[in-house]
């Protein structure tokens, strides 16, 4: 019922038609007990199927009748198949989306000795060009194209045709994006001649296979999309698809870090990705010998969490005289780190660098006929991250301000994403650069986020930002010892939970304003400095005294 | 609670500057997507004058804030149950929807069934049960998981003993084992097809009649999840375009077995979020097509199943007092321009009504005023308080309190033990009647 088309007809005409369906109705309901008679005496013949055809020509959802017809298919010579094909091809064209008719159309074919894929493909030509969203029709096209063989490549020609001729029809970009890593799959060896048509082999179904694209197929696509996004900049199908692209290279799930605290007798590990430890088979392995220890996320909210830690079985590591070995194995995934630094980033090929370049340029290109478009803008920024994301650093601010100016709705949006770059351009600068001091004073962040890769951090320079506060995530810094967070509007801490070396804090103006929110900060027991000056919490009568009880081992505080 | 008289969405200054954007290069998508608006606006401004009208009496105030036609939908629904023109006959396979649809429109505005009409449903709805188990669309027709699940929901919105024991569990726990397949999938009737609703049908019927064994939903949310795309929603079969029928019936299953976070939530909610059309207010089913009154269950009733999931996940940032979409906009869209001034509702302006639009329009309704839970309670209702619908259940949508007595009767009956293997061929078609 959903999407029919209802015709008008005038009052003068009402009476007639109304007779007139009335006596439809009545040879409706006739033929159908009539059916019914024939089915339970178990009779399978022609009159059935005239009788099925009438019911089915005016209800083709009618399930039972298609059981019917099949049974009475099966009993009967297969040439009864090509007039049931044409049949079919009526009851398409009075409801193309009837579930019914495109599955017993599915089922006709694969029961001809000889099916003629050709004359299917062209079915579905011509039903997806009266409606190219009809999804029973797309799925029809795959059986058939996976039944015939149909060349992989050929489908993709198939979409070349449909985008070019309407760029917002987002079935077939999505249909290309299952083609693609079919054709071009993404192997592990050195860029080979990627056009492997699959007849060989059975193609392997979308479940089994990576949906990963190689490199070099990679880059020609980004022309097509260039060529649909240069055409119609403001078309989000054809950004939408580009943004799939350039997201194509996943990152391994690997364990990235492992940190362990001889003093306190604890280790840390930090995952790529969030994990539950308690189900995920990680093991630790000290001088050789498993160690049995119990696994806990860095904050109780989370069941999944990117850095988890343990304690070791106390004198285990705390002579200091003695070298010891540590290896952490998460079985799962049949992978394992020792107590290293790690920074895992992948480089790009040359080749991919300079189409990515041109890339960037066309983009540039467009930009100058459309200073307004938030499509091209994001997307420059995109590109370069992708390309160098330390050397695009201005330019990428710069465009950032733009895109709050031009999509001012979404300034909030440009405001946390261009604050994940900055956080992530701060974690590269750190790299390099090999310490653990980690500045991002004055870089207008409104959020905070990986968090995970802060493991080994020990001094932190939040200050001059518009945080709102310290997310629970903070707690995976376990090495931190120096927090600076002036001038922001903090009004909540609750990722300062059991940071082990945790000395000194500075939180002067924020917006800290119960007693309540520093309730967490008795969890840090090295905590001996703590400046609160500029908060509305030191407005509070007796606050000092309330914050010597809260707090005694902090020595230094200063409100 | 808060009841929003006015001002409305629709007639904000900035309204129109929330209209689709083609940048002088038409496609036959901006082209349609342009018709609705135009047809939308039409529609807004039509209301806009009877507001701007001194309200110099009461009956005038009342007739400025929009308002749930109360009285001519119960009229509709009401014939409906007996009676119903030849237009119905495309619906001839699927009678128990039709009992659901007008059973729940009902419900959802508190209009009582009358004890004989609801008996006469019972024994209508016993002679479409198959004698080897499940429902089927009409009697003497072979059982299929979508009227079955239609059947047993209306058996349970009346509720009565009657009702209840129209069911045969153990043959229905046998109907489903027949159309399990292999890979954790269902088809939806034996030579049927297979797509995700049906899981959502068999979860809906089995964890309410309590009839669910340990192998019965085996691989079923890895295959559920495997629908799942680049997109956030889920598709019919894996491979398929994000929809919103289906992701709502993919998402309801796995928030009965138990495995909604074997989903990405994060972009499900990214993806059902997109849906919701800015300058109409109503929802779409998919990326890119035309708003649609029914997707305001589809897709905006998704959003309490992630509510509920991200906040079982331990996200604490969650609202206590509204859902993750636009209430008040997708209530004007519905009460401005989905209502059937004869009673009805229906798609977009220009639309016939018909009860499958009445039912999920109502429930969509019915969804945006309700935030919340029984122990967790907040209002929103845009016009009149008069417009207030019960809420209803967020999976199986019907009233909580009839999900809670269904499910407290049949729990204490036996799980049927399980006579038949699974699994029948795709091509295998048995007679029912022997």
């Amino acid at each position: 019922q959903h999407g029919r088309v209802k015709l008008k007809s005038t009052a003068q005409q009402e009476e007639e038609k109304r007779k007139e369906r009335e006596k439809k109705l009545k040879i409706y309901v006739a033929a159908r007990d009539a059916i019914f008679t024939k089915r339970m005496e178990g009779v399978l013949d022609d009159e059935a199927l005239q009788l099925t055809q009438q019911l089915l020509s005016s209800n083709p959802d009618f399930a039972t009748l298609w059981n019917y017809r099949r049974e009475i298919l099966l009993h009967l010579e297969t040439k009864m198949y090509e007039a049931e094909l044409l049949f079919l091809e009526s009851c398409l064209k009075v409801n193309p989306k009837s579930y019914g008719s495109w599955h017993h159309r599915g089922w006709v074919s694969a029961r001809l000795p000889r099916p003629d894929w050709a004359r299917e493909l062209g079915l579905c030509d011509r039903c997806l060009s009266l409606d190219d969203r009809n999804f029973h029709c797309w799925d029809y096209r795959r059986m058939v194209v996976k039944m015939s063989g149909v060349p992989v490549d050929q489908e993709l020609q198939f979409t070349d045709r449909l985008i070019g001729s309407n760029f917002s029809n987002y079935s077939s970009w999505h249909y290309r994006s299952t083609l693609l890593p079919l054709l071009h799959p993404e192997s592990p060896d050195p860029p080979s001649p990627c056009h492997q048509p699959s007849h060989s082999s059975p193609p392997p179904s979308p479940q089994t296979h990576s949906h990963r694209v190689c490199e070099e197929q990679l880059l020609k696509e980004y022309e097509l999309v260039q060529n649909a996004f240069f055409t119609d900049p403001n078309d989000q199908s054809a950004w939408f698809y580009y943004r799939w692209l350039l997201g194509r290279a996943e990152r391994e799930e690997m364990i990235s870090c492992v940190f362990v605290s001889r003093e306190e007798e604890r280790v840390a590990v930090a995952f790529s990705r969030p994990v539950n430890a308690s189900s995920s088979g990680l093991m630790l392995v000290l001088d050789g010998q498993p160690q049995r220890v119990e696994w806990r996320s860095v904050h109780p909210h989370f069941r999944h969490s990117p850095v988890w830690i343990c304690a070791l079985p106390p004198g285990t590591i705390s002579d200091i005289i003695n070298e010891h070995n540590l290896t952490v194995h998460w079985t799962e995934k049949h992978t394992h780190r020792d107590s290293s630094f790690l920074s895992g980033r992948s480089e790009l090929s040359v080749e991919k660098t300079s189409v990515l370049q041109s890339e960037l340029q066309s983009c540039n290109q467009l930009l100058e006929l459309e200073p307004q478009n938030k499509w091209c803008l994001l997307t420059i920024v995109l590109l370069m991250r992708a390309l160098d994301p330390l050397g695009y650093e201005r330019e990428t601010l710069s465009h950032f301000q733009t895109l709050k100016e031009v999509d001012s709705m979404r300034s909030a949006y440009y405001g946390d994403l261009c604050s994940k770059f900055m956080i992530e351009n701060t974690i590269l600068k750190m790299e390099y650069a090999e310490v653990r001091v980690f500045s991002l004073s004055d870089k207008n962040l409104t959020m905070l986020c990986h968090l995970d890769q802060l493991l080994l951090v020990t001094h932190i320079n939040l200050s001059c930002n518009q945080l709102l506060r310290l997310p629970p995530q903070f707690a995976m810094l376990q090495c931190l010892e120096v927090l600076e967070a002036d001038d922001n509007a903090i009004e909540n801490l609750d990722g300062l939970y059991y940071l082990p070396k945790l000395q000194e804090v500075s939180l002067k103006n924020n917006q800290i304003s119960k007693l309540s929110d520093l309730q967490l900060l008795t969890s840090c027991p090295k905590l001996t400095c703590l400046d609160l000056r500029g908060n509305p919490v030191t407005q509070i009568a007796n606050i000092q005294s309330e914050l010597t009880e809260l707090l005694p081992s902090v020595t230094d505080l200063l409100i | 609670m808060e009841s929003v008289s006015s001002p409305l969405r629709c007639f904000g200054e900035c309204h129109t500057a929330e209209k689709y954007t083609d940048d002088g290069v038409e496609t036959v998508t901006s082209v349609e997507q342009r018709k609705v608006e135009r047809s939308i606006q039409e529609v807004v401004s039509v209301y806009k004058q009877i507001h701007s009208l001194p309200h110099t009496t009461a009956v005038f105030a009342t007739m400025t804030e929009p308002t749930l036609l109360r009285d001519q939908h119960y009229q509709y629904l009401k014939k409906g149950l007996r009676h119903l023109s030849d237009a119905y006959e495309c619906l001839d396979a699927s009678r128990p929807w039709l009992c659901y649809w007008i059973l729940h429109s009902l419900e959802l505005l508190e209009e009582p069934v009358p004890t004989a009409i609801a008996s006469d449903v019972c024994k209508f709805l016993a002679r479409c049960q198959s004698p080897t188990g499940g429902f089927a669309g009409g009697p003497c027709q072979a059982a299929h998981l979508a009227p079955t699940y239609a059947a047993v929901n209306a058996l349970c919105i009346i509720g009565t003993q009657e009702a209840y024991n129209i069911i045969d569990r153990e043959k229905l726990l046998s109907f489903l084992f027949s159309v399990k397949q292999p890979d954790g999938s269902f088809v939806m009737h034996i030579g049927g097809e297979v797509d995700v609703r049906s899981t959502y049908c068999a979860a809906s019927v089995a964890s309410l009649t309590n009839i669910m064994t340990p192998t019965l939903f085996q691989d079923t949310p890895t295959w559920i999840v495997s629908c799942q795309n680049w997109e956030g929603g889920l598709g019919g079969v894996p491979g398929l375009e994000a929809h919103g029928g289906y992701t709502f019936c993919g998402m309801a299953a796995m928030v009965i077995l138990g495995k909604e976070h074997m989903l990405d939530l994060k972009s499900l909610l990214r993806w059902v979020a997109s849906r919701q059309m800015r300058y109409e207010g109503g929802f779409q089913g998919r990326c890119n097509k035309l708003v649609d009154g029914c997707y305001s269950f589809w897709q905006a009733g998704l959003l309490p199943l992630l509510h509920r999931a991200l906040f079982k996940g331990g996200d604490s940032t969650l609202s206590l007092q509204k859902w993750m979409f636009e209430q008040q906009a997708l209530q004007e869209y519905i009460l401005l321009c989905c209502q059937n001034p004869a009673g009805g509702l229906l798609d977009k302006p220009g639309k016939s009504r018909d009860f499958y639009h009445t039912c999920y329009c109502l429930s969509g309704l019915s969804v945006a005023q309700h935030f919340g839970n029984m122990d967790l309670h907040h209002e929103l209702i845009v016009g009149r308080e008069e417009n207030r619908l019960a809420p209803s259940h967020p999976v199986y949508n019907i009233c909580p309190e009839k999900v809670a007595q269904a499910i407290q009767h049949f729990h204490q009956l036996p799980v049927p033990v399980p006579a038949q293997k699974e699994g029948s061929s795709a091509c295998n078609t048995t007679t029912d009647h022997s």
